[in-house]
């Protein structure tokens, strides 16, 4: 099937009316409901009508490692979506609605699996927090940038590992896809990804202390280097200069 | 100068400068490297991004140093939205003119919103640069380059990518019907991408035939469509940070479009009639 895509104003008609379809968001929506709204859809893509299936909601993985696995099948999934129409609120919020309810309430949903309204609105749209609600709060959209970013860096490098670097922290994630800033260049995320696997083979448990600090370097000393320019192996050494410069701090 | 520890090199790079105070304390006295990107998008047959690019103010000794294919211009076009970063490499090959150009075409399905492009001069290979123009605080007029010293650095030029039709700014309006309204009451809300109108049952069931006929549609323009977004743009006047979202970004590039070919008033309600190409004079003088 081709990717679906609401209309704004049945965006704007179910934001309006979470608290009274509250019951919908865990009994799932009828029939009716996507006869009548779910008539659009993206030319030239293609996707599973099984989605939801294919998702993987083992209980027993850690957030991080379950966001890495379901970033893997999403952003497979979904064939042809452009980056372009990835910012589009409109397609998150009927795939959201369609393939994620299950999904949502086991990930987002607390230790109960229950959604609250302030939930259901974070993770079913994209309007909460501005950007944030494409980059971290919709639970299909953010997924899918997980792999969009890392695919586009990953240059032959095994992208299922590296996604589970980039997503095993929620932290770590949140400092590089919400606020991309210098990690949007390939070269600089892919060196970011590949330093961290280097010091998790080596045995050194990238812990917030060490990482933020780091990533605060290589981003501040960005405003001094071209990285657009440089090559990942001289971001790589580089990196691995600045790391060895904060392990000294800490 | 002006010394910004994040920003400074330690050694003179070449930037724009725009005021006489700018001219003064640059690295190099009196310059302005101040490139052009002319960019335009062709969403009708292929979705792509042109960029053209023209070089503008590089001293004299930055310029000989690419010709003599010590340094090289490259372009960085970088989109947020769309964790998008490309680099380009101006060709160069007469050393003799004075003037780079250059095109660059970038698939716009891989940009969204806010596009930021600037230039850069770095150097490939060692060499002694020497300029008469370098400011005296640095206490020389000549300096040791070393492989990949950035030399001169562009500001950063901005813009947006968006695929909605230019010529029909209605369709960055979206109208939705509320309960909490009565008869011809609406309220705008700009905190998404798109405007949305909220009306009531009673306007929304007049409005909805208007579209079904050309006197219709541009009755809809006058009576709510140009209110709404004259309401946006005054409101994007008093807060540039809508800049933000879709609408405002849609609106300002049909604005700077249709300014290309045509005189437009600065006042939102002038801009808006220009944005609905004069729908009032459709109406009031019975051209439809």
């Amino acid at each position: 099937m081709e990717i679906p895509i609401l209309s704004q104003s049945t965006v704007f008609n179910l934001y309006e009316n979470v608290e009274n379809n509250i019951n919908q968001y865990s009994d799932g929506f009828d029939e009716t409901f996507f006869n009548d709204n779910y008539n659009h859809s993206l030319k030239n893509t293609d996707m599973p009508t099984n989605l939801e299936e294919m998702l993987i909601y083992d209980e027993n993985l850690k957030e991080g490692n379950l966001d890495a696995k379901n970033s893997f099948i999403v952003y497979n999934a979904l064939k042809g979506l452009t980056p372009y129409q990835a910012r589009d609120g409109r397609v998150w919020t009927a795939l959201s609605h369609k393939f994620f309810l299950k999904y949502t309430a086991q990930r987002h949903g607390g230790k109960n699996n229950k959604l609250t309204k302030e939930k259901i609105e974070q993770h079913f749209f994209t309007f909460v927090d501005g950007k944030r609600g494409f980059d971290r709060h919709n639970v299909c959209a953010r997924l899918w940038l997980n792999g969009h970013a890392v695919n586009k860096c990953s240059n032959g490098e095994n992208f299922e590992e590296l996604l589970n670097i980039l997503c095993e922290k929620a932290d770590f994630r949140a400092n590089i896809i919400e606020r991309p800033g210098i990690f949007q260049i390939p070269n600089v995320l892919l060196a970011v990804l590949l330093t961290v696997k280097s010091e998790k083979h080596k045995g050194v448990e990238f812990k917030r202390e060490l990482y933020r600090p780091w990533l605060k370097y290589i981003d501040r000393a960005g405003g001094q280097k071209i990285y657009a320019m440089m090559e990942k192996d001289e971001l790589i050494e580089l990196y691995n200069d600045y790391l060895t410069t904060i392990k000294a701090q800490i | 100068m002006q010394y910004n520890p994040n920003k400074s090199y330690g050694y003179p790079v070449q930037r724009q400068s725009l005021s006489e105070f700018d001219k003064e304390n640059a690295d190099y006295k009196d310059t302005s490297f101040d490139p052009s990107f002319n960019e335009s998008k062709s969403f009708d047959n292929k979705d792509e991004m042109q960029i053209e690019i023209q070089m503008f103010g590089l001293i004299q000794e930055i310029k000989d140093a690419i010709g003599k294919a010590q340094a090289n211009i490259s372009v960085i076009v970088q989109c947020r939205d769309t964790f998008f970063s490309q680099k380009q490499t101006i060709e160069h090959k007469d050393a003799t003119t004075n003037l780079y150009q250059d095109i660059m075409y970038i698939n716009a399905n891989n940009l969204y919103g806010e596009v930021t492009i600037r230039a850069v001069v770095l150097a490939t290979k060692d060499f002694i640069l020497k300029s008469e123009k370098i400011n005296a605080e640095f206490g020389y007029k000549e300096f040791k380059v070393t492989k990949d010293m950035l030399l001169a650095e562009s500001p950063t030029y901005i813009s947006y990518v968006h695929k909605e039709p230019e010529n029909s700014p209605q369709s960055i309006v979206s109208l939705h019907t509320t309960p909490k309204f009565k008869d011809g009451e609406y309220d705008i809300s700009l905190e998404n991408d798109y405007i949305q109108i909220n009306i009531s049952e009673k306007l929304n069931a007049k409005m909805a035939p208007l579209k079904n006929t050309k006197e219709g549609r541009e009755l809809s323009f006058n009576v709510i469509f140009v209110p709404a977004i004259t309401y946006a743009l005054t409101q994007l006047e008093a807060h540039p940070e809508y800049l933000e979202y879709k609408w405002a970004q849609s609106l300002t590039n049909a604005l700077n479009d249709l300014k290309k070919t045509i005189d437009v008033r600065d006042e939102p309600h002038n801009q808006a009639q220009a944005l609905f190409r004069n729908t009032i004079l459709n109406v009031l003088q019975g051209e439809i």
